[in-house]
């Protein structure tokens, strides 16, 4: 621990050099490897409890960053106020350094570490929702202070700078609820009887495992009247965000297999001369 | 005795319907405003509010199954007044799976004979989310859960074994340490988790209490005042002697995915469905499912029915609305 007294200004970095000797490097240290094991630690215990619970999953989650930023406040204030005993003029000193840095070299780091607060305390999402940041789409699965990693529908982690926050779209599917909306398309030939198309895909939705239906999730199914095709849209919310893809895939193929067993059909391509004609007009 | 119709004596409509009681007695001692539905857990006393409608009503009294088709079930609503159980027979969760209901709603909605009709309670909460089944039923009445007291006199009325009532000792505290690998930077390490001992939260809580008054609010505790569940973990967790922690109801070792809960929940919402049928809705990985099922002590499969048990009733409710199973 060193106490020191400066008199001026203009010793202050010289003085503040001398404050920060090896014993307090080491104990720095000591706080800061302390504070990354008690956030992992924390990290995993609410981790692990929230994935016991898949209903209070994403609400657990959300503390994550927040218990994580705490926990390196403390060992920030810690480490800078009680163990470096800096005095006005020295904090004055650092703090010009640290502008200097962060005007060279940190600055992409630091407006990151701006994104990573403007995240914990706005929550445009939290762990565990599904989100697009620009062409990024996934689910949460960190906050970081300086980056934030979605796991993609293929299992890739993609991990994004938080400062892009402040530039590109950003899209939350869910806003915190574990139930999500799913559209499931499929398409029929315009002879198909749509009240019994109709029927078949809400059927699939509504006997599907996946989903989640009260007055505020509905199911609707709608039409649309394409050139060649009717494309039938169901809308519907899984219960788990995660189910997102297994619930798609599970009403197209049950409804696929309803509408060959009852003889609505599918769309064929268009006839060959047909194709060719419009290709040779579009180029020509 | 069934664990469905429990003995007339034991048990009376102001326990089962609490407030709801009122209500039955207008609709089957007034005149005709429409068809009622009773809703109930299974083997929760929901056979015995039917049984008490058809006396009163001096109805038929008819039973839809499985086998139970659309025309079958429009005919039973011909002729006099009418008390159906098992109206949740009358849907299966396929694509077509509603045809029968369907058509056995319109009739209703048209009839004029006075119909008590007995619903599964999660097979109507189903309907209900995904049909809006109440707009067809102008009058509803649900069959409650019971207290430790009243639970007390269901078992009492219905066993004839007097075991001895002993209060469960314990120093230990219900907060205990267990010890849980976790692997960090490629090493692995012995990290202390807090846990809560079930069993220790149990003699705590009932320690104030006399040990028959605590066994019987752990029973009604663990059946969630199930009767039916009650009287089978009962006979399950019963010998000469029983202690508060003794009574426990039949549980699986591990959390179930999605699709092993979305078949237990069919289990539940059916109470007894055709193995087929099931097969042909979950797929290849049933039979597995079911012996998992079966040796946790939840169902039993039989001649090619699958039957839910009483005493797994309150571990099929919590295991799938856990997962929430519509």
């Amino acid at each position: 621990m060193i106490s020191l007294q400066s008199d001026g200004v203009a010793a202050a970095p010289e003085e503040l050099a001398n404050a920060i000797d090896l014993s307090a490097i080491s104990d720095a240290l000591l706080v800061f490897v302390a504070a990354y094991v008690f956030a992992r630690v924390l990290t995993f215990l609410l981790s692990a409890t929230a994935e016991r619970s898949p209903s209070r999953r994403i609400t657990i989650k959300m503390f994550i960053p927040v218990v994580r930023l705490f926990v390196y406040a403390v060992a920030v204030y810690v480490v800078t106020v009680p163990l470096l005993e800096l005095n006005s003029t020295q904090l004055v000193a650092a703090s010009g350094l640290f502008g200097a840095a962060l005007g060279f070299g940190l600055r992409d780091i630091v407006a990151g570490l701006f994104g990573g607060l403007f995240i914990v305390f706005e929550k445009p999402f939290q762990v565990g929702d599904k989100v697009s940041i620009g062409d990024d789409y996934g689910e949460v699965i960190r906050i970081g202070l300086r980056s934030t990693t979605l796991r993609t529908p293929d299992d890739t982690a993609v991990v994004v700078p938080n400062d892009r926050l402040f530039t590109a779209n950003v899209g939350n599917a869910n806003a915190g609820s574990p139930h999500m909306m799913v559209v499931t398309e499929l398409s029929v030939a315009p002879s198909a009887d749509i009240d019994r198309t109709k029927a078949v895909v809400e059927e699939a939705i509504v006997t599907s495992a996946y989903v989640h239906v009260d007055d505020d999730h509905p199911v609707t199914v709608l039409v649309d009247d394409e050139t060649y095709y009717r494309r039938i849209r169901g809308k519907a919310y899984v219960d788990d965000l995660r189910d997102e893809f297994p619930f798609a895939s599970d009403v197209t193929e049950r409804s696929l297999e309803a509408f060959a067993e009852q003889g609505i059909e599918t769309p064929e391509l268009p006839p060959p001369d047909y194709r060719l004609e419009t290709t040779t007009t579009t180029s020509g | 005795m069934t664990t469905t119709q429990l003995d007339a004596g034991s048990v009376g409509l102001s326990v089962l319907l609490g407030d709801d009681e009122e209500t039955f007695g207008r609709a089957v001692d007034g005149p005709t405003t429409g068809p009622l539905a009773v809703i109930g857990s299974p083997f929760g006393g929901r056979e015995t509010v039917l049984a008490r409608a058809a006396d009163r009503l001096d109805a038929r009294h008819v039973r839809f199954d499985a086998d139970t088709n659309a025309d079958d079930a429009v005919d039973a609503l011909a002729g006099g007044p009418v008390v159906v159980e098992g109206c949740h027979h009358l849907f299966t969760r396929t694509v077509g799976g509603f045809r029968p209901l369907s058509r056995f709603l319109d009739a209703l909605a048209e009839t004029e004979t006075t119909a008590v009709t007995g619903w599964n309670r999660f097979a109507w909460s189903y309907l209900d989310a995904v049909r809006g089944i109440e707009t067809v039923f102008p009058t509803h009445i649900e069959v409650g859960t019971l207290s430790g007291e009243d639970i007390t006199e269901v078992v009492e009325a219905n066993t004839t074994e007097r075991p001895t009532f002993l209060r469960d000792e314990t120093d230990e505290s219900p907060l205990t340490v267990r010890r849980r690998e976790v692997t960090v930077a490629n090493r692995t390490v012995s990290v202390p988790v807090p846990a809560l001992d079930r069993k220790a939260i149990v003699a705590r809580r009932t320690e104030d209490l006399d040990p028959k008054t605590a066994t019987f609010e752990r029973l009604a505790a663990v059946s969630d005042g199930n009767p039916g569940a009650a009287l089978a973990i009962w006979e399950r967790c019963v010998d000469d002697e029983v202690r508060p922690t003794g009574i426990e109801a039949p549980d699986l070792d591990a959390d179930l995915d999605r699709e092993a809960a979305f078949c237990l929940r069919i289990v539940l919402s059916t109470e007894r469905v055709d193995r087929g049928t099931l097969t042909d809705r979950i797929g290849p990985r049933t039979p597995r499912l079911l012996g998992q099922f079966a040796r946790a002590g939840i169902v039993t499969s039989e001649d090619g029915t699958v039957r839910l048990q009483p005493a797994g009733v309150p571990s099929a409710v919590a295991m799938t609305e856990r997962r929430g199973i519509l």
